[in-house]
C-alpha cells in the first residue's frame, strides 16, 4: 500500500511539474484568465450591472471587475457574458448594448449598438460572427411582438443579417453544426429554432412545451432543453418539462414531466451524464437515462431567491446564485458534487449567470 | 375608539351651536377670525418658502428649490424626470402635498411627483416639517407641503421669459384684476427643454430626455363683504416627457404624459358666530405611459366651522368626504371605487402670553379596515422675551397614519383591501433663539413607523403588499438665519443642516440583513443654504445644497452607494422701474463647479449650466 501510495504521489508530482511547464509556455494574459465569472444583472433601471470574479483554488474574490478598470459599471441589466478567444461580450439587456472587453483584463475595447439591438439576451460567436438573441421592444401591454437573432461581424461590428425566430428568443447553443435558439417569451412561446450558420436560415422549428430556455449537450451529443412552463394570473401551472432531442433529426426522444415550474437554468455534470435543475430553493439531479423526474431534491438549500445555477465543468461543483431581494448584494453558494455546501461568497446585485474558465 | 371620537366631534358641534345661541341671546358682537395653520400646529415648525428664492427660480419645479432652503432630499430619476421627496428620513409616500387644502398626491402611487409642480403655479408655499396626520390627513409622516392661491387685490400684468442651456425655454404670463366685489387672476406658463446636456462621466450628450410642461390657472373670487366670500381655483397642468434612460443606454422610446385637472371651490362666511367654510373639489390625474392610460378622479366636499369655545379656546371642527374612482388597466375589472370620510377637530388655547397649547384630532372612516384615531398634541413656551432676546421651547407628540395606495389595495392578483394602514408615533422637541435679526432653531425628532407596507415576493415569484416592516427615523436639525444691513447692502442668509438616522427595525424573514440599515436614498447628512446681497437695484444670490452618501440597496452596500455631492448656484440681477413699468434681468449659473452627481442610481444630471431670465411687470399704480 505504502509503495503504491508513493508511486501515485510521484506520478502526481510529475504531472504537476508537467502542467506547470505547460503554464510557463502559455503566458499569463491577465488575472481573469482562469476562475469563475458571475454576471450580476444589477438593479433594474439602476445601470449598475457588473461582474464578480472568483478563483476557487486561491479563493480570490473581486467585485465589479468591469468598473474597477473602466470606472463605470458595465450598464443596465447584465443579462449574460460570452467568451470567444480573448474577447468577452457583455450583453446588457437594459442598456441595449454589447460591451466588448479584453476577457483577461476586462478593459473595454468597444461597444456594439444598433437600432435593432433592443433587449438583447445571449450571444454566441461562430466563425467570427456574433449571433445575438434579441427580444425586441415591448408594446404598451408589456408584451413582446417581434424577436430575432442578429448576426454581427465581430471584426467590423457590421450587421450581417437578421434571422426571424419565434417571440422571446432566449438561450443559444452551438453544437458545431447548428445553432439552437430557444423561444421562451415568459412561457408563451414553446419552440426551439434551429439555425444553420452556413446559410443563416432557420432549418427547423422544434415544437416543445411552454417556455423553452436553457439547453445543454449530453455525453451522447443529445440536446437537452428545459421548459419552465406556463402560468395563469401569475400562478404557475406546474407544467415544466425536460426534453431530449436528436440533433440530426430534431426528433424528441424523451419527455420528462417535472410537475413544477423550474428555474430557466440547466446544468450538466463534467461527465455529461447528469443534469441539474432547480425549483424555488431546491436543486434536483437527474440522470440522462431517466424517464421520470426525481422525487427528492439533490439538495434542499436555504437560499432566499435562487436565481442562477451553474456547474463547474472541471470539478463538478454546483454554483447557485442568490438574488436576495433583487436590489441588494447577492450571494453565491458552492456545493460539492455530493450535495454538501462547500463555501459561499458575496456577489453583485442579482447574480444571474456563471462562466467557468 | 372611533365611535368615541365621533361622539366627541358631535359634542363639539353641539357646543358650537350652543355658543352661537348663547351669543345670539346676549347680542354681544364678537369678531371671530380664522386662525392660521401655525396656531393649531403649536409645537412644530411651518416654514414659508422664501419669496425671493421663489421669484428668482420661478421657472423651476418645487423639488429644485425646496432642497435649497430645507434639508429635504429629492430622488430624481434624471433631469426633469420623476422627482420623489424624502423628509425626515421617510419615503416619498410619507409627505402629503395639499393644494388649497386638497391632497394632490397620486392616489394610485401614494406620492407626489415634484417635477410637475412648477413654482410659478403657487402664490404661497409652506412646508410643515414632521408628522401631522391629525391636521393634514393620510400620509403626513415626514412632512406636508401646503400650496395655496392667494386672493388678489392689485391690478398687475406681468410677463417672464427664461432662456437656458440645453434648449430650455420658459414663458409665463400673469394678469390680475380687482374691481368692486370681484378679484380675478389668470396665469399661463410653458416650459420646454431639449435636455440634451453632456453626461460628464462619458462626454456624450444625454439622449431621449426632452420635456414640455404647460399650464393654466384661473382664480375667481367674489366678495359680498369683507366677511363673506366665494372663491374658485382651477389649475390645468399638461406635461409630456421622454423618459430619460440610464447612463449609456441606447434605443430608448418610453415616454410619459401627465394631465392634471384640479378644481377647488370655497365659500367662507366669517361672522360673530365664527368662520364657516364649505368647500368642494374635483381632481383628475391622468398618466399615459407609452400608450397605456391610467386615471384617478376624485370628488371632494367638506365643511369646517371655527369658533371660540368656552374659556377662549379656539376650536375648529370639520368633516370631509372623498369619492375616488380609479381607472387603471391593472386593477380587477380595470376599476376601483371607494368613499372615504374624515372627521376632524382642532383646539387651540393661549394659556398666557408665553404659553400655548394645541390639540388636533382626526377620525377617518375607510372601508377595509378600522382606521385609527389620530391625535396631535403640541405646546410652545416662551422662556425669555425682551427687546433683543427671545428664547422659545416647543414640543409635540402625535399618532399618524397612511392609507395603503389604490395599487396596494386593488392591483390584480396582488392588492389587498384589508391591508392595514401604516401608523406612526412621532415626537419632537425644539428650541428657538432669536437675537435681534439672528435666529437659530434646533429640533430633535423621532418617529416609529409600524406596519410599513412592502411588496414581498411569494415563493412563486408573485409580489404582494404586506404590512411587514417597521422603521425608526430619528434626527437633529439646525437652522440658522441672519438678516443684516451693512451700509447700503442688505444681507439675507440662511443655513440648514439635518442628521437623519432612518433604519429598518423589523423586516420580512428573508430580509433580516436589512435590520439596523439606513433606508435607501436617505442621506444621513443633508445641508443647504443661501446668501442674498441686495444693493440698490442690484442683487446677487448664492445657494448651495449638500447631500451625504446615499445607499441604493437595503443592505447598505458601499459598492452601489452614491457618493456625497455639493451643488452651488450663483445668480446676479438688476432691476429698473419707470412709472408703472418694472423690468428685471437675472443671469444664473447652476452647478457652478460642474460636479458630476446622481440623485438616482444610473441617471445622469447636468453639469454647469446657464439661465437668463427677463421679467416685465405693469402696475396700475406707479412703482415707488
Amino acid at each position: 500500500m505504502k509503495t503504491n501510495f508513493k508511486l501515485v504521489l510521484s506520478i502526481m508530482l510529475v504531472s504537476i511539474f508537467l502542467s506547470s511547464c505547460n503554464k510557463t509556455n502559455d503566458p499569463v494574459k491577465g488575472k481573469y484568465q482562469t476562475g469563475v465569472l458571475v454576471a450580476n444583472e444589477g438593479g433594474f433601471g439602476s445601470a449598475n450591472g457588473d461582474v464578480t470574479y472568483y478563483n476557487a483554488s486561491s479563493t480570490l474574490l473581486e467585485q465589479t471587475i468591469f468598473k474597477n478598470i473602466n470606472s463605470t459599471f458595465a450598464g443596465d441589466v447584465l443579462q449574460s457574458i460570452s467568451i470567444d478567444g480573448d474577447n468577452g461580450y457583455l450583453v446588457l439587456n437594459g442598456s441595449n448594448k454589447i460591451e466588448i472587453v479584453d476577457d483577461n483584463t476586462f478593459k473595454s475595447k468597444n461597444t456594439f449598438t444598433n437600432d435593432k439591438l433592443v433587449n438583447p439576451r445571449y450571444l454566441q460567436v461562430i466563425n467570427g460572427k456574433a449571433y445575438i438573441s434579441v427580444w425586441g421592444a415591448f408594446n404598451s401591454n408589456f408584451s413582446l411582438t417581434n424577436s430575432y437573432v442578429l448576426v454581427v461581424d465581430t471584426k467590423t461590428l457590421e450587421l450581417v443579417t437578421t434571422i426571424a425566430t419565434d417571440i422571446g428568443v432566449e438561450n443559444l447553443l452551438y453544437n458545431s453544426k447548428y445553432l439552437f435558439a430557444s423561444n421562451y417569451n415568459f412561457g408563451k412561446s414553446s419552440t426551439v429554432s434551429v439555425i444553420d450558420p452556413a446559410t443563416n436560415k432557420v432549418v427547423a422549428t422544434i415544437q416543445l412545451a411552454a417556455g423553452p430556455s436553457a439547453m445543454v449537450l449530453d455525453a451522447n451529443n443529445k440536446l437537452w432543453v428545459i421548459t419552465s412552463g406556463s402560468s395563469t394570473n401569475f400562478i404557475g401551472n406546474n407544467d415544466g418539462k425536460l426534453f431530449r432531442i436528436n440533433t440530426s433529426t430534431f426528433a424528441i426522444e424523451q419527455t420528462i414531466e417535472l410537475s413544477a415550474n423550474p428555474l430557466t437554468d440547466l446544468g450538466i455534470s463534467p461527465d455529461k451524464k447528469s443534469l441539474y435543475y432547480s425549483v424555488y430553493s431546491s436543486v434536483y439531479k437527474i440522470d440522462i437515462t431517466a424517464t421520470t423526474a426525481p422525487s427528492a431534491p439533490w439538495s434542499k438549500t436555504s437560499l432566499t431567491s435562487l436565481y442562477a445555477l451553474g456547474v463547474d465543468p472541471k470539478t463538478g461543483e454546483v454554483y447557485l446564485g442568490d438574488a436576495m431581494n433583487y436590489s441588494s448584494e447577492g450571494k453565491v453558494s458552492v456545493y460539492n458534487s455530493d450535495g454538501t455546501l462547500k463555501t459561499s461568497f458575496s456577489a453583485g446585485i442579482a447574480p444571474g449567470q456563471f462562466i467557468f474558465r | 375608539m372611533r365611535t368615541g371620537f365621533i361622539f366627541l366631534w358631535c359634542l363639539l358641534l353641539y357646543a358650537s351651536c350652543f355658543a352661537q345661541s348663547k351669543d345670539s341671546i346676549m347680542l354681544k358682537p364678537v369678531t371671530v377670525y380664522g386662525l392660521p395653520d401655525e396656531r393649531y400646529l403649536a409645537g412644530s415648525s411651518l416654514t414659508q418658502l422664501d419669496s425671493s428664492l421663489k421669484a428668482n427660480e420661478r421657472s423651476r419645479n418645487l423639488g429644485e428649490i425646496l432642497s435649497l432652503q430645507l434639508p429635504i432630499y429629492f430622488r430624481n430619476y434624471g433631469n426633469g424626470m420623476l422627482s420623489s421627496i424624502s423628509m425626515r428620513g421617510t419615503s416619498a409616500q410619507h409627505t402629503s402635498v395639499l393644494w388649497n387644502g386638497i391632497n394632490i398626491n397620486s392616489f394610485s402611487l401614494g406620492q407626489a411627483d415634484f417635477s410637475i409642480l412648477p413654482a410659478t403655479a403657487f402664490d404661497e408655499v409652506k412646508i410643515h416639517e414632521g408628522a401631522g396626520s391629525a391636521r393634514f390627513g393620510s400620509g403626513a409622516f415626514g412632512g406636508t407641503v401646503l400650496l395655496n392661491s392667494s386672493s388678489q387685490t392689485k391690478n398687475i400684468i406681468s410677463f417672464s421669459q427664461d432662456v437656458g442651456s440645453f434648449g430650455r425655454y420658459f414663458s409665463s404670463l400673469n394678469g390680475s384684476w380687482s374691481a368692486n366685489r370681484w378679484g380675478i387672476k389668470t396665469k399661463l406658463y410653458n416650459l420646454t427643454s431639449e435636455n440634451n446636456f453632456p453626461i460628464l462621466i462619458r462626454g456624450d450628450r444625454q439622449q431621449h430626455a426632452a420635456f414640455r410642461q404647460s399650464g393654466f390657472l384661473q382664480d375667481v373670487e367674489y366678495r359680498w363683504s369683507s366677511a363673506k366670500t366665494i372663491s374658485l381655483h382651477y389649475w390645468l397642468h399638461d406635461a409630456y416627457r421622454e423618459i430619460q434612460p440610464t447612463i449609456g443606454q441606447f434605443n430608448s422610446h418610453d415616454n410619459q404624459q401627465d394631465k392634471n385637472h384640479r378644481l377647488s371651490i370655497r365659500y367662507q362666511n366669517n361672522n360673530r358666530l365664527g368662520v364657516l367654510s364649505l368647500y368642494g373639489g374635483y381632481i383628475n390625474d391622468v398618466i399615459i405611459y407609452d400608450s397605456s392610460k391610467s386615471s384617478v378622479a376624485r370628488w371632494i366636499s367638506g365643511a369646517k366651522h371655527e369658533f371660540t369655545f368656552i374659556k377662549k379656546i379656539q376650536a375648529q371642527v370639520g368633516a370631509e368626504w372623498n369619492h375616488i374612482i380609479g381607472l387603471i388597466p391593472n386593477y380587477q375589472n380595470g376599476k376601483a371605487q371607494e368613499d372615504r370620510y374624515d372627521f376632524t377637530a382642532s383646539l387651540q388655547k393661549n394659556i398666557n402670553e408665553r404659553f400655548s397649547v394645541a390639540v388636533n384630532l382626526r377620525q377617518p372612516v375607510i372601508s377595509g379596515f378600522n382606521a385609527p384615531f389620530l391625535p396631535y398634541l403640541g405646546t410652545e413656551y416662551c422662556v425669555l422675551k425682551n427687546v433683543n432676546h427671545k428664547l422659545k421651547i416647543r414640543g409635540s407628540i402625535s399618532k399618524n397614519y397612511r392609507v395603503p395606495t389604490l395599487n396596494d389595495r386593488y392591483w390584480q392578483n396582488a392588492g389587498d383591501k384589508n391591508l392595514l394602514p401604516e401608523t406612526s408615533h412621532a415626537g419632537e422637541f425644539g428650541i428657538n433663539y432669536k437675537y435681534k435679526t439672528f435666529e437659530i432653531t434646533n429640533v430633535f425628532f423621532t418617529q416609529k413607523v409600524d406596519d410599513w407596507i412592502q411588496w414581498v415576493p411569494e415563493q412563486n415569484g408573485n409580489y404582494r403588499p404586506q404590512n411587514i416592516k417597521q422603521v425608526l427615523a430619528e434626527g437633529i436639525e439646525v437652522k440658522l438665519r441672519l438678516r443684516e444691513k451693512i451700509n447700503n447692502v442688505t444681507i439675507v442668509s440662511m443655513l440648514t443642516y439635518q442628521f437623519t438616522k432612518s433604519v429598518t427595525t423589523q423586516a420580512p424573514v428573508a430580509e433580516q440583513y436589512t435590520l439596523d440599515k439606513q433606508l435607501i436614498y436617505t442621506p444621513q447628512h443633508t445641508a443647504s443654504g443661501y446668501v442674498q446681497l441686495i444693493w440698490k437695484k442690484f442683487s446677487a444670490h448664492i445657494s448651495a445644497q449638500y447631500n451625504g452618501k446615499r445607499y441604493t440597496d437595503a443592505g447598505n452596500s458601499n459598492t452601489y452607494a452614491l457618493p456625497a455631492f455639493a451643488l452651488f448656484n450663483l445668480s446676479v440681477a438688476k432691476s429698473w422701474s419707470w412709472n408703472n413699468h418694472w423690468f428685471d434681468f437675472r443671469l444664473a449659473v447652476k452647478n457652478l463647479f460642474n460636479f458630476d452627481y446622481q440623485l438616482y442610481s444610473g441617471r445622469a444630471m447636468p453639469g454647469r449650466n446657464y439661465n437668463l431670465q427677463f421679467t416685465y411687470m405693469l402696475n396700475s399704480k406707479p412703482n415707488k
